[in-house]
């Protein structure tokens, strides 16, 4: 509605306004006084066009779009009202201004909800510029909120690209998020909207932590920091969070609005770096690393540790000052190769403490290079090896110790080797003449010289013979473990089969049946195996009772062993003598009943020792015995000498 | 028709010899026996010099090896050098059981090896198995002058 | 048969008197393993572990060579010096069982270092029986080069 109005005069300067108007006039005279009213009386400088056809209309519209529209409301053959649906069929957004003498009042409300601008009475011309120029300003008014509003929306875009942005309101519900706030919560928008950023909490911050927060916002100032945020599948997100309120007149917050960015991340590049560097610390390796100049840059504990210096003391000094003066070239040396790119490693050598003294240390130097590559220092990792050092020296005398103790075995192995060679020689000798001439005497002047020489000559017949034979046992027994075994695949079958040869006379003697299980093929030294099967089958044969002897061999796989055993049916051995018989010359029977002198199974004894194994008898009075021993399905072998 | 048979027994220890005659008067009583107790002498009997001008050339030597003086294994060698005692058989007979004298008595020609058994009763089958051979199956060769 | 490790080698042409003697050997269970040579280049070529008895090594030579002198291709005197002359086969005992009286053989014989030397009986039951004391002889009595240290084993008793 026009106001009471001011003449145009007073809302510009002097100079014309431009205006463009299409004139709705069918009647001509009309179209002239509006437009003089424009023109002359309100101060517009108005180019125009007058049209009375709806397709004139259209037409003009699109050709030259004016500035305003006025239209007469009653056009004969339509209605000024018409051109607002043209308009809108154009999409043009131009004021109509109803110029008209015949609408009421109602009507020209009406027109106005309809959508026209503004009308005029024809009588009252005077007032139609100032309701062309209210509806303009309007009309530039609205265009200038629209583009406010437009701008405004593509701020807010350009933010929602980077930022995630919530706002809530006083008592911190959230009001509005943007999309970048529900992708990286993962939750939607609906479960966020009228919760509070509780929601997100992963715990991690303190109370403190939150109330200063609180306190800085409610307090209208903006708080700056880093939350740890928790998603709703659980994993854990970083912000960088700032957060405004709106504060009212009274500086009271209405709302806030929290602009973040996510830092996970960096937080996570930064986590490794401080878990890196805490590595770094916790060695008991000094790490050190100094600039291209050999100027310490970097100290860690261990360094503290082995050279005694602290951190403080050490940064910024030469690395020289760790460096004994009569190895002082080692540094310009390491240098040269860092710089060619090359590491040192593992290199042995002897640095300074603090207190001056020398330590054996084990260095890696390897260049540090920046991000395009250039070689900006060397980081060193030094190594005490006092504590190896002295280690080695310890076992070196060892060593030593140990071959000088082979040596000593050697020599008195060497001495052993003598002896049996002069018992086996030298004593047989003079033996042999006795014992054959005491025979001899036995046999040629048996019952010739009185009852008393007989048995004289016997017993001295009897003490040659068990010389003889006990000479030869004990170089027997001494001679198991001085050779070196031999090791190879022995057929046991074909070792028991010839001892019915070698024990032939024996075994006729006595009608003995020796008899044996299907036997393996081990790997054994088949002499000394030959030994131990001969000795306890023969002590089977001798120590028989009146049955013919029955003797049994047979072999079974006891886990990593084999399990020999020798049955007979001969006398057994009563409980309380079983470990004795093992005994070198340990007998349990007097000469006349038995013959022998006992070593036969201490050499079995030795023998089984020697290889790993366990030899053990089995046995009741009157019930025969079984002897079993083991030996090692795997012989140690290589290791033949005197174990 | 075969001469008394000669048999030289070179040997340190008269038990031993004394042994040996004794086995063979069993075995070869038409044998006839010489024994010298060390290998010069051997050797000089052998050559017939000295003492022994009038030594008859042995038809076979049983031969000890531990011998003083000149040991057993020299006098072997001595003999096979000479062309007029190489035929005469030697047999070594020791104690010893070690192969390194087996071995080295072959080498130098002995034609046997036999070791002397400790017990009476093994020595006297061994002086009979001796006997038997070399005086039964073999041939001896003809004793040279 | 398996010529790497013969016992005896019998060196005969006559098939009469290999028979016999083989039959007087293996009665007496002296030997398991016998081989025939036919004549004297076969003997050769076995005890040198060459043409057809490659496979045979030095290492295990016969324990008793029986050399008959009167033989095809390569006489038995021919077979005794150059088995004598070789230190590879010089120790292996050759005792020659031959029919020749001739005292020539038997003095050559044992010149050239032949261990014995038997002149075959004519009688089959003493040839069988001089061929077994032989055999006894040689290989139970004689110790033979190598097998001396061997003994060790079995003496001791209880």
């Amino acid at each position: 509605m026009s106001s009471a109005a001011t003449p145009a005069r007073s809302l510009s300067d002097a100079s014309k306004e431009a205006l463009k108007v299409l004139l709705v006039e069918d009647n001509a005279a009309d179209a002239e006084l509006i437009l003089r009213a424009l023109q002359r009386d309100g101060g517009f400088a108005a180019g125009s066009k007058v049209v009375c056809t709806p397709e004139e209309f259209r037409a003009q519209l699109k050709a030259a779009p004016p500035d305003a529209v006025l239209a007469d409301y009653d056009l004969g053959s339509w209605l000024g009202m018409e051109t607002l649906e043209i308009l809108r069929e154009e999409e043009m957004e131009i004021p109509l201004i109803l110029v008209s003498g015949t609408v009421g009042e109602m009507r020209a409300v009406d027109c106005i909800k309809e959508g026209a601008t503004d009308y005029v009475l024809k009588d009252r011309l005077v007032s139609l510029p100032a309701v062309v120029r209210r509806a303009l300003l309007e009309k530039s008014l609205r265009e200038r909120q629209k583009n406010a509003e437009a701008a405004l929306l593509q701020q807010q875009s350009a933010v929602d690209q980077h930022a995630i942005v919530a706002t809530t309101d006083a008592h911190g519900i959230i009001t509005y998020v943007n999309d970048k706030f529900c992708a990286i919560s993962k939750y939607s928008r609906e479960e966020l909207l009228g919760q509070t950023h509780r929601i997100v909490n992963s715990g991690y911050h303190s109370q403190e932590f939150f109330q200063q927060m609180y306190n800085t916002i409610t307090s209208g100032r903006v708080w700056n920091g880093d939350i740890r945020n928790r998603a709703k599948d659980g994993s854990i997100y970083w912000v960088a969070s700032t957060i405004v309120p709106f504060v009212d007149s009274r500086g009271k917050p209405t709302q806030y609005m929290a602009i973040r960015t996510d830092i996970t991340a960096n937080k996570r590049a930064e986590e490794a770096r401080e878990h890196l560097a805490s590595i770094v610390d916790s060695s008991d390796d000094a790490i050190i690393s100094k600039d291209a100049n050999g100027t310490i840059n970097a100290w860690n504990r261990g360094a503290i540790k082995i050279f005694g210096y602290s951190a403080s003391e050490a940064v910024g000094q030469p690395v020289q000052m760790l460096i004994p003066p009569d190895r002082a070239d080692e540094e310009t040396d390491i240098m040269a190769r860092i710089r060619r790119g090359e590491s040192v490693e593992h290199y042995e050598t002897i640095r300074v403490r603090k207190d001056s003294k020398s330590i054996d240390v084990s260095v890696t130097i390897s260049p540090i290079k920046d991000s395009v590559g250039k070689i900006v220092g060397a980081s060193k990792i030094a190594r005490d090896i006092t504590a190896r050092k002295v280690n080695e020296k310890r076992l070196a005398v060892q060593a030593r110790e140990l071959a000088r103790k082979i040596d000593e075995l050697a020599r008195s192995n060497a001495d052993l080797e003598q002896f049996a060679y002069v018992a086996s020689h030298d004593l047989q000798e003079p033996l042999r003449m006795v014992a054959a001439y005491t025979q001899l005497l036995a046999e040629r002047y048996k019952g010739k010289l009185d009852e008393n020489a007989d048995k004289f000559i016997g017993y001295a017949s009897e003490g040659a013979h068990r010389m003889q034979v006990l000479i030869l046992d004990l170089l027997a027994f001494s001679r198991v473990g001085r050779a070196e075994a031999k090791y190879s695949s022995v057929d046991c079958n074909a070792v028991v089969e010839g001892l019915k040869q070698d024990l032939g006379s024996a075994i006729a003697e006595s009608g003995a049946v020796l008899a044996h299980a299907d036997l393996p093929v081990i790997r054994a030294d088949r002499l000394q195996l030959t030994q131990v099967l001969q000795n306890l089958t023969a002590n089977a044969i001798k120590f028989r009772g009146n049955q013919k002897p029955e003797i049994f061999v047979g072999a079974e796989q006891a886990g990593e062993n084999w399990q020999f055993s020798v049955k007979d049916n001969g006398i057994g051995i009563a409980p309380e003598f079983v470990e004795n018989i093992f005994v070198v010359f340990q007998r349990l029977h007097t000469r006349t009943e038995y013959p022998g002198n006992g070593i036969g199974l201490a050499i079995c004894k030795k023998i089984v020792d020697r290889n790993g194994g366990k030899i053990w008898v089995e046995s009741q009075p009157g019930s025969g015995s079984t002897f079993k021993f083991t030996l090692p399905v795997k012989p140690h072998e290589g290791n033949g000498g005197p174990a | 028709m075969k001469s008394v048979r000669q048999l030289l027994i070179v040997d340190d220890n008269p038990g031993d010899v004394t042994l040996a005659r004794e086995a063979l008067q069993v075995c070869a009583p038409g044998c006839e026996i010489n024994s010298v107790q060390d290998g010069v002498e051997a050797l000089a009997f052998l050559n017939r010099r000295d003492q022994y001008a009038n030594a008859i050339r042995p038809d076979l030597v049983i031969l000890d090896l531990n011998l003083p003086k000149r040991g057993g294994l020299a006098v072997l060698a001595a003999m096979k050098a000479g062309p007029d005692l190489r035929r005469i058989p030697v047999i070594i007979f020791s104690t010893s059981q070690l192969g390194q004298d087996v071995a080295r008595s072959y080498e130098l020609g002995a034609n046997c090896y036999v070791c002397k058994p400790g017990n009476l009763n093994e020595f006297f089958s061994a002086m009979k198995s001796i006997e038997q051979f070399w005086f039964g199956s073999a041939t001896l060769p003809p004793r040279g002058e | 048969m398996n010529t790497a490790d013969v016992d005896i080698l019998l060196v005969e042409d006559s098939h009469d008197d290999a028979d016999l003697a083989l039959h007087a050997l293996r009665r007496e269970k002296l030997a398991n393993n016998i081989f025939v040579a036919r004549d004297g280049e076969e003997a050769l070529d076995f005890l040198f572990c060459r043409e057809t008895f490659e496979d045979r090594s030095f290492d295990h030579p016969p324990k008793l060579v029986l050399l008959d002198l009167k033989l095809p291709k390569v006489n038995g005197m021919q077979v005794l010096k150059q088995v004598k002359e070789d230190p590879r086969t010089c120790m292996i005992p050759i005792v020659i069982l031959t029919s020749s009286k001739e005292e020539r053989d038997l003095v050559q014989s044992y010149d050239l270092g032949a261990n014995s030397y038997i002149q075959k009986p004519v009688d089959f039951e003493q040839f069988r029986a001089t061929v077994k004391t032989a055999g006894l002889y040689w290989l139970v009595v004689n110790q033979r080069p190598g097998s001396g240290d061997k003994k060790a084993i079995g003496q001791a008793s209880s």
